[in-house]
């Protein structure tokens, strides 16, 4: 199973998508960002199933909340899509 | 004992408020610190205390309600994100010193300060005659602490937005008792502990999604750890350190239990109470009121004074004779006190809540009338 991470730039704006999301199925859970993905720190991220990415970009872009960037998580590691 | 100094706290509290804060307080952690389920569970407590303000202040953005410790720090916090040195200001002589103080501690400021009538209120077209091209802000208390006199908001409001001109409304007397239109206003500084009934220790401010505040306090707020300066969003931007979790709980059932019983309700059954007191007072010898008859007029209080006798001595009289708790004094508001002209004596405010009953005023009227009798 490949997982998506996506970062926001709070928690609150992270903790907001996974509260909009959270009545769907599948699995979103909201971390701490992996610390070598951080490039200012600490920050949030959530973590879903690949199927799950137009999901939480939509019900991103419908808040106006912006996603600071997606990572593709598999065995290798992070790739950054976005 | 009758506690009637509810502008400044409110006593009793719907038991949701104690129940909320004692659950927080057996299973806590630290909101916004960690990913672990405890925190995110506190988390999202506060998200939701955000989310009661956003309906009950009928805006769409949760995350733009800052959590404080109570009004005045969420006053300082609008006043001094805003203004800079040579600003111009516009206020009101019926502001409280969480208002005045923090003007002038900003070097420079030029500050006009539009008089209230001989009730205290403000008159729109003054705050519009007082526009200069520098002004950067127009603050004005949305019901004075002292009488109780509600101002004409919507009105200073459309003054405000023609001229471009941020308005910050001091909320502390109304938040919980009069419907306020959250979409109409830059910023909205309110008390969680007064007519909200949450704990002390609990207060926030509203800021629309144009302002970009500067901080006043800056710390840890869980994010952006390798920059030096807080991060730029709401609510974070503005709240550095770990916040008052239990209080902000309690707060959050305060806020459902007014939304539940309907601030018009609670507004009406205020004003009942405080027309019993009004008929009664109005028609004692030896009393002035400087509150106006019509309640509808006022938020939760008003304002007395027995001849010539210090307000001081009255609330001593009220509090050791009868057990009966008021407010004398200036109120932390001496400028509306020249408005109002009880300089001297100073005012013995009577603030209902929604937890007063007619039987406690009833009995306060008769108390009042044997001090007015004794001397």
């Amino acid at each position: 199973m490949k997982y998506y991470l996506a970062v926001f730039s709070s928690i609150t704006f992270a903790n907001k998508i996974k509260k909009l999301l959270s009545d769907r199925p599948g699995f979103i859970a909201l971390m701490h960002t992996p610390s070598v993905l951080n490039e200012n720190g600490c920050s949030y991220c959530l973590r879903f199933r690949e199927d799950k990415l137009s999901e939480v970009k939509s019900a991103a872009y419908e808040n106006n909340i912006k996603i600071k960037s997606i990572y593709l998580e598999d065995s290798s590691g992070y790739k950054k899509i976005k | 004992m009758i506690y009637l100094d509810n502008a400044a706290t409110t006593s009793r509290k719907p038991y949701q408020v104690t129940e909320a804060v004692m659950e927080e307080l057996y299973e806590s952690a630290n909101p916004g610190r960690a990913s672990h389920k405890l925190s995110l569970k506190s988390f999202n407590k506060i998200y939701e205390a955000r989310e009661s303000l956003a309906r009950l202040f009928k805006v769409n953005t949760p995350e733009n309600f800052i959590l404080t410790p109570n009004a005045t720090y969420a006053l300082n916090f609008a006043i001094k994100g805003i203004l800079k040195n040579n600003d111009h200001v516009i206020t009101t002589s019926m502001e409280h010193n969480s208002v005045l103080r923090p003007l002038y501690s900003i070097n420079n400021l030029s500050i006009s300060t539009v008089r209230g009538n001989n009730f205290g209120f403000i008159e729109p077209t003054d705050i519009k005659n007082a526009i200069r091209p520098t002004t950067a802000l127009i603050i004005i208390n949305h019901s004075s602490n002292v009488n109780g006199v509600v101002q004409n908001i919507d009105e200073i409001s459309k003054i405000a937005a023609s001229y471009g001109i941020l308005l910050l409304i001091d909320a502390s007397q109304t938040a919980g008792i009069i419907d306020i239109d959250g979409n109409k206003f830059d910023m909205i500084a309110f008390p969680g502990h007064k007519s909200l009934y949450g704990p002390q220790g609990t207060g926030g401010l509203y800021v629309s999604n144009k302002i970009k505040l500067r901080t006043i306090i800056e710390g840890g707020t869980g994010s952006n750890s390798k920059s030096r300066f807080n991060p730029p969003d709401f609510p974070e931007r503005l709240e550095s350190g770990t916040l008052n979790t239990p209080g902000f709980c309690g707060l959050k059932a305060g806020v459902d239990f007014v939304l539940e019983e309907g601030t018009d309700n609670i507004r009406n059954y205020e004003h009942r109470l405080l027309t019993m007191l009004m008929d009664s007072l109005l028609n004692m010898e030896n009393l002035k009121v400087y509150s106006p008859y019509n309640t509808e007029l006022l938020s939760n209080s008003l304002a007395f004074n027995i001849d010539k006798l210090d307000s001081a001595v009255v609330a001593a009289e009220l509090d050791e004779k009868y057990n009966i708790c008021v407010r004398p004094g200036f109120h932390c508001a001496y400028p509306a006190h020249l408005t109002l002209g009880t300089e001297n004596q100073g005012a013995v405010r009577i603030s209902v809540s929604y937890f007063n009953t007619p039987e406690e005023i009833r009995k306060t009227i008769d108390c009042i009338y044997k001090i007015s009798k004794e001397i």
